[in-house]
């Protein structure tokens, strides 16, 4: 269990800048999850961290040491794959039992085989261990990448959007397993995923990259309630963030399950009165999802979207103007130019 | 008409029929009729001037198994193409690293490995019996550019260590013309072998060799416990080929020794020649080259039944 910093950290590919210069502080235990959309860096981030690219500056600490220069092995880290990248022609057990025996940890043949079994008890997957990757399911196949991740005893744990080939069902239950496997092992992890729900779910914080650089770091719903930019208040949600121009200087946005029918409101609360036109209802039995367009300050119509929860049953005629409204603490100010977050009395 | 024709190329039979033919025909006529042409003759006394067919039994093959010249051409047969083939799977290992080895992001690099891959596969694709006679050259009794080159480093000629002769006279003596043999099949097969590792090779999933990095593997525990048992299947495939392709062979010894000194580099195919064509025994040198065959369709069924045992996924 150890804290990793990540001080200035740059990474090229040719012309292409995929880290732009990242400086961020995990602490020791921590699970820190790396989101963002593809190509943002994310996923070379973490290969920095784990040493399998050499960032051309910054430096890197996996606690106290200095490991910028330090091969993956000396690193103390272990990392799963997106593909899970099992030796197929290993078995369980030999996958387990590679990086002890890799690293040389282990000479002791009846301690490692035991280390083999905890490590794959841990995970369940005990009854497995004589089966080749290949007689597996992928959820089989993603408990033995774990048990092979942490048979090392690494100081830090680095997983490389290790859900993602599992279906949805799986997914949740997996999301679950592993935040609470980690919680009980108190490692020090890293998990990179384009996924919000995954990072919303999972992560004690969450970092929001693109193009190389970080947006905003901080708890889940800390970041979801007061995103720093534009591009943060959009990403996160589903759907985004609703974002109108209210003058040349200034964008306006509130979250889709904000705007309510004026009825529905928490009373008393001051609020935005907002008249729009329904033009499209999507039934999705928890929620509907109601699409309209409003005009912005110029008069040019921009899309909008409202959640309603499953709770609220008021009727909602299309194509009527209809009174809804937004609480004014749930409006969220942004800079047209930069996209940054702006205080409301700057409007 | 166009009916008709249109029915007929729908026809999945007729058109199945069709396509196959060429293949069928060019194996048949040229495999299979000399095959069997072999498999009569050696029960046969036919020789090059009388083709009349006595049936003989097993004869030529016992007097074959007998003839001491016959033990010697088994014998080396075998041990040239095991003994090139190990070597040449090492070469060819090795090449095989260092031309997929990652490059640095430069365009020297890139089109230095390029003419370098380009040079490679070159033995590969010279006519055999020109390349060979090039060799026989490098082999010359006494004009061998071997030999000058090792007499200007002082090696060869009066008072060295390879001396007091001037000249080593590489296909005159007994392990020296052994040695050249071998050195030609690899020569010869390497290329091939390095390709099809290659492409092996870079089969392999990049995240499974960065995961062996990650598990803290070094290098040589990753290219004999990763990237070998995965190129595996592959790797024998090839040396399927190599033992094929040097076992029959006749143009490498046929030009370099004709089996000579005395037997010492005589094989079954130059054998079966020598009795059978130079010797005008058609039934005997019939016999000799039909130990070849059971021989490479037991090394075919054997290695391919391994690949396919040893299969990735």
């Amino acid at each position: 269990m150890s804290e990793v910093r990540l001080q200035g950290i740059v990474k090229r590919f040719g012309e292409v800048q995929a880290v732009a210069g990242v400086d961020l502080h995990i602490d020791s235990g921590e699970f820190l999850v790396v989101l963002g959309p593809s190509g943002c860096g994310k996923t070379t981030l973490m290969r920095t961290i784990a040493g399998l690219e050499k960032p051309e500056e910054g430096r890197i600490h996996i606690g106290a040491r200095d490991v910028t220069l330090l091969p993956p092995r000396k690193r103390g880290i272990a990392m799963v794959f997106q593909s899970y990248a099992l030796y197929p022609h290993m078995s369980v057990a030999g996958n387990i039992g590679f990086p002890l025996k890799a690293q040389g940890r282990c000479p002791n043949r009846s301690e490692r085989e035991q280390r083999v079994h905890q490590a794959a008890q841990m995970v369940s997957i005990e009854h497995l261990l004589d089966r080749r990757p290949r007689q597996l399911s992928g959820g089989e196949r993603q408990r033995v990448a774990i048990a092979r991740a942490i048979v090392s005893e690494p100081e830090v744990l680095l997983l490389d959007e290790p859900l993602s080939n599992l279906d949805a069902k799986l997914r949740a239950y997996a999301r679950d397993e592993l935040k609470s496997f980690q919680r009980q092992l108190g490692i020090t992890t890293v998990f990179v995923t384009h996924d919000q729900i995954e990072a919303m779910g999972l992560g004690d914080r969450i970092v929001v990259m693109r193009d190389g650089l970080v947006q905003q770091v901080g708890p889940p719903q800390a970041i979801y309630d007061r995103p720093q930019n534009t591009f943060v208040a959009t990403f996160l949600g589903s759907p985004g963030m609703n974002l109108q121009h209210v003058s040349e200087r200034v964008l306006r946005g509130f979250r889709p399950e904000h705007l309510l029918p004026v009825a529905e409101l928490p009373p008393g609360a001051e609020h935005e009165p907002f008249v729009w036109r329904v033009t499209r209802v999507e039934n999705l039995g928890s929620d509907r999802l109601l699409y309209g367009h409003v005009p912005d300050f110029r008069g040019d119509m921009q899309l909008t979207v409202a959640r309603l929860p499953s709770n609220v049953t008021t009727e909602i005629p299309i194509d009527t103007d209809c009174d809804f409204g937004v609480a004014r603490q749930h409006l969220h100010f942004f800079d047209n130019e930069s996209g940054e977050r702006v205080a409301e009395a700057a409007v | 008409m166009n009916a008709i024709m249109s029915r007929w190329l729908d026809d999945s039979r007729l058109m199945g029929i069709v396509f196959l033919a060429p293949a069928t025909l060019y194996i048949v006529l040229l495999v299979g009729l000399p095959f069997i042409t072999a498999l009569l003759f050696s029960v046969s006394t036919a020789t090059v001037g009388d083709a009349s067919f006595n049936y003989v039994g097993l004869r030529n093959f016992a007097h074959v198994w007998q003839t001491p010249a016959f033990r010697d051409a088994l014998v080396n047969t075998f041990s040239f193409t095991v003994v090139a083939q190990i070597i040449t799977i090492v070469l060819a290992n090795i090449l095989a690293q260092l031309l997929t080895a990652p490059l640095p992001p430069r365009r020297s690099a890139r089109i230095g490995m390029w003419i370098a891959r380009m040079l490679l596969i070159l033995p590969w694709a010279t006519p055999l019996s020109l390349s060979v006679v090039g060799w026989l050259w490098m082999f010359d009794s006494k004009y061998s550019p071997i030999d000058y080159i090792l007499r200007e480093m002082a090696l060869l000629g009066p008072d060295t260590v390879w001396g007091p002769a001037n000249n080593l006279i590489w296909l005159g003596k007994p392990l020296l013309a052994k040695a050249s043999i071998i050195f030609v099949h690899v020569w010869r097969m390497t290329p091939l072998a390095t390709v099809i590792l290659m492409a092996g090779l870079s089969s392999i999933p990049t995240d499974l060799l960065d995961q062996a990095e990650v598990d803290g593997s070094r290098y040589l525990r990753t290219l004999f416990q990763v990237k070998l048992p995965l190129v595996m299947p592959i790797m024998l495939i090839s040396l399927l080929f190599g033992f094929i392709f040097t076992f029959g062979d006749l143009t490498v010894v046929y030009i370099l020794t004709r089996g000579g000194p005395i037997t010492h580099t005589l094989t079954l195919p130059m054998y079966s020649f020598l009795v059978g064509i130079d010797g005008g025994n058609l039934a005997q040198g019939a016999a000799v080259s039909l130990f070849i065959f059971p021989v490479l369709l037991l090394v075919a069924v054997v290695l391919l039944r391994t690949a396919s045992r040893a299969e990735i996924r």
